[in-house]
């Protein structure tokens, strides 16, 4: 798997991951593991050598990660969490304050940025850890990092 | 929140034993269980779906699972039917004839089948 293929693997993944938010925490490993193996399994050999986009193939088969996460509540028993709140005023304000918030308020800023992007749960812990170890300073990684939080990749 | 359509109803409380159905015949690579029962006409499943499921059927004892070392990639995982499948399965398949022989009947008296 290439690094582009890879990516969206991983998107899919912490999209899922965050739309289990409501489940206990090993329920939701263990989803998210089951469809790690199968998707690694999946991609792993050949494939069909006239399959152009194996990745997608594979995404659209496994189906829409709104409904495995609504079956997953329901095996659990649960109900699923309200709609989630994508971009509200904590993920702006995050957004804002990580990459300049210590051109505001030196140091401070930012750590009230890191306070508000942990506080979020619009990001899984991979995304949040990788958002507080993102270097704060110059214009062309806050730029990056904010385009790696609102996973644009996926579009590309 | 997915609405509730009626193949989600009637899924409810039989897909599992298609499930178990499928594994009788012998022991299954969890990814090409999944695929087969996404294949099933009419059972209208995305192989997504089928992994809490099977989650819950271990669980509930009437699955094992192990893994295997494959020599061209990552272990596989495969599923196997236990004794309580089988048993769960056998009353199971008892309870869906009779209800579906009734429904069916029902719906020829009402001349719609």
């Amino acid at each position: 798997m290439n690094l582009h293929d890879d990516l969206r693997v991983r998107a899919w993944l912490d999209d899922l991951e965050i739309r289990l938010r409501d489940l206990p925490p090993a329920e939701r490993r263990d989803v998210v593991d089951d469809l790690r193996s199968h998707l690694d399994e999946v991609l792993a050999g050949p494939g069909e050598s006239d399959d152009p986009d194996p990745v997608r193939t594979a995404l659209r088969r496994l189906g829409d990660p709104e409904a495995i996460a609504h079956q997953a509540y329901e095996e659990a028993g649960l109900a699923m969490p309200t709609p989630q709140r994508r971009l509200g005023i904590t993920e702006i304000l995050a957004l804002i304050l990580l990459p300049i918030g210590s051109l505001l308020i030196p140091v401070l800023g930012w750590i009230v940025g890191v306070i508000l992007l942990w506080v979020s749960d619009a990001w899984t812990r991979r995304q949040k850890i990788a958002g507080t170890l993102l270097p704060p300073l110059g214009l062309a990684f806050p730029l990056l990092g904010g385009l790696f939080l609102l996973r644009l990749p996926q579009a590309w | 929140m997915v609405p509730l359509d009626l193949a989600a109803l009637l899924r409810r409380g039989t897909l599992e034993f298609c499930v178990l159905a499928l594994l009788r015949r012998g022991p299954r690579y969890s990814v090409e269980l999944v695929s087969r029962l996404a294949e099933i006409d009419g059972l209208t499943v995305s192989e997504g779906t089928m992994y809490p499921l099977l989650r819950r059927l271990w669980k509930g004892g009437q699955l094992d699972s192990t893994w295997q070392e494959s020599p061209a990639g990552p272990p596989r995982r495969y599923y196997t039917i236990t004794a309580t499948g089988e048993r769960d399965l056998a009353v199971f398949a008892k309870e869906w004839i009779k209800y579906r022989d009734a429904v069916d009947h029902a719906l020829t008296l009402g001349d719609v089948a």
